[in-house]
């Protein structure tokens, strides 16, 4: 519940960001004032991500490079690299008897005990997932504002470690890990909002399925302040 | 040309893929493996714990299996987290005796000397007071000034480091100390000479003599000294009762049967605690 809160909270704050600030200063992709047809950005953005299922995270951080050309205003492709990393105690679950500690989700790996006695200590879950996209987009505007649409397919490979304390043992050492190659669909919304020294600030909802083949697909959501270079 | 080019990119992100998802992770199984009652309010669990690593392929814990451990843990009656002590080489393998704040463990145990012996431990920080090299089948119960052991039918003097057999040569099922005359054993078994009457309780000092049989035909399976050192509490298949250290004034204190199933059970002087079908511990008062 206090995740969909906070989804909640951040998707209005980045609508009233975006359709409610009068001070938005737009030069953007709608009024392009030189004539070259195609116009190439380099941006940046780095914010939060909100892992979809049960998970020890709860938010990740994600850092997006992208390279967009726009082509007549309309029509756009992009090409860059993802980065998730994120770093927490792990979560766990009990069934039946059996307590799992796990991290991004319980179905791709975890560690497991009995639920009554217990021979994990302060366990701990990293992640990154680190990965290269290309994809094409619409821009359009809205009450003045720039928006775009995009789609991206990427490649990339996902880690996360466990560490912790085995019984009767006083030092923390890994515990395991796994790792997979991933095929990462992504739905894009990115709005430009303001600048900041000529730069232009973006924020972007980007929406994440992640597939594998091992294990089941991830499903995340990013929230982003970007900026172009 | 290219195309081959592109088709063989293709074809190796699509192996990448489909062939480089792996995990490794570590997994614990664990089991009891004894059950003992330190005081009125804490009870000792012995549990082994099985270290695996979970990997690709894999047809069962043991195909991975890395590591195994037993550790006592201490669970206090009425709280269910419960509390690993003392290090991994001290639980044993036989039954867990206590009083007086000291526990008694034995068989498995890592000595200087050898494997198998009787650890006597302190109840509060669970170090080793005293270490016996002794190979033993069941082990009994320890003197009040820990210098003897009470292991199968024998009595084993630390001090002079020599064993002599003071009850019958027929299995016995229980054997304990008076709490305030460590000279008197009553002991659950059979007689010198009858090999039929297994479950019943006899008294006899320590030296051999004085073999008394004060309570017949109730089969007991475990009994333990009030620590006034006049009753004896003992189970049996029907309850839980309470007799004189001459016989006399037997009473049921409460009708009782261990549930099926269970694995492992103890008996104190005013509480039963035993394991139950799904490994948790269960306490009786009473």
């Amino acid at each position: 519940m206090k995740k969909i809160l906070l989804l909640v909270g951040i998707i209005l704050i980045f609508a009233l960001n975006v359709l409610c600030d009068e001070n938005i200063i737009n030069d953007g992709m709608t009024v392009n004032k030189e004539n070259n047809p195609i116009r190439g950005n380099l941006i940046i953005d780095i914010g939060p991500t909100i892992p979809l299922e049960q998970n020890a995270y709860n938010l990740l951080w994600g850092t997006d490079v992208c390279f967009k050309a726009t082509f007549s205003n309309l029509f756009s492709i992009m090409f860059g690299g993802k980065l998730y990393f994120g770093n927490a105690k792990a979560a766990t679950s009990v069934e039946n008897g059996t307590k799992y500690l796990f991290g991004i989700q319980k179905d791709k790996s975890y560690l497991s005990e009995s639920s009554i006695y217990q021979g994990f200590s302060d366990v701990g879950v990293t992640y990154y997932y680190i990965g290269c996209y290309f994809g094409g987009g619409f821009n359009f505007s809205v009450w003045e504002r720039n928006l775009s649409v995009s789609l991206k397919l990427g490649f990339g490979g996902d880690n996360e470690d466990f560490s912790g304390k085995l019984i009767g043992q006083n030092d923390i050492e890994s515990l395991g890990n796994y790792n997979e190659l991933l095929i990462p669909i992504d739905l894009e919304f990115m709005a430009e909002a303001f600048k900041v020294w000529d730069k232009r600030i973006y924020l972007t909802l980007d929406y994440s399925l992640i597939l594998g083949f091992e294990f089941n697909a991830s499903e995340l959501i990013r929230i982003g302040l970007g900026m172009e270079i | 040309m290219n195309k081959k080019i592109s088709l063989f990119f293709f074809l190796t992100i699509l192996t990448l893929f489909f062939c480089c998802s792996n995990y490794k992770t570590k997994q614990y199984t664990s089991q009891t493996t004894g059950i003992g009652i330190k005081n009125d309010n804490t009870v000792i669990v012995r549990v082994g714990y099985y270290l695996f690593d979970r990997v690709p392929g894999n047809f069962g814990p043991n195909d991975n299996e890395e590591d195994y451990s037993v550790y006592l843990l201490e669970k206090n009656i009425g709280q269910n987290n419960l509390t690993v002590k003392g290090g991994d080489n001290i639980a044993g393998d036989k039954e867990i005796v206590c009083h007086n704040n000291v526990i008694g463990v034995g068989g498995s145990v890592q000595l200087s000397g050898g494997y198998n012996g009787v650890l006597l431990l302190s109840g509060d920080n669970y170090q080793i007071l005293k270490t016996v090299n002794l190979s033993l089948g069941s082990f009994h119960d320890f003197t009040n000034d820990l210098n003897k052991i009470l292991f199968n039918n024998m009595e084993y003097d630390i001090t002079t480091t020599t064993s002599t057999p003071i009850l019958p040569p027929y299995p016995v099922l229980d054997a304990k100390y008076c709490p305030t005359n460590n000279a008197l054993i009553a002991y659950v078994g059979e007689t010198f000479t009858a090999g039929n009457m297994q479950g019943d309780l006899y008294t006899i000092n320590n030296d051999g003599t004085n073999m008394t049989d004060i309570l017949s035909g109730y089969n007991i399976n475990n009994i333990y000294w009030n620590p006034n050192g006049n009753t004896i509490v003992f189970i049996n298949n029907t309850g839980i009762w309470n007799v004189n250290k001459d016989g006399t004034g037997l009473s049921e204190i409460m009708a009782y049967s261990l549930p099926q199933g269970y694995k492992y059970f103890a008996l104190y002087y005013d509480l039963l605690a035993y394991v139950d079908v799904n490994d948790v511990v269960q306490t009786i008062k009473f």
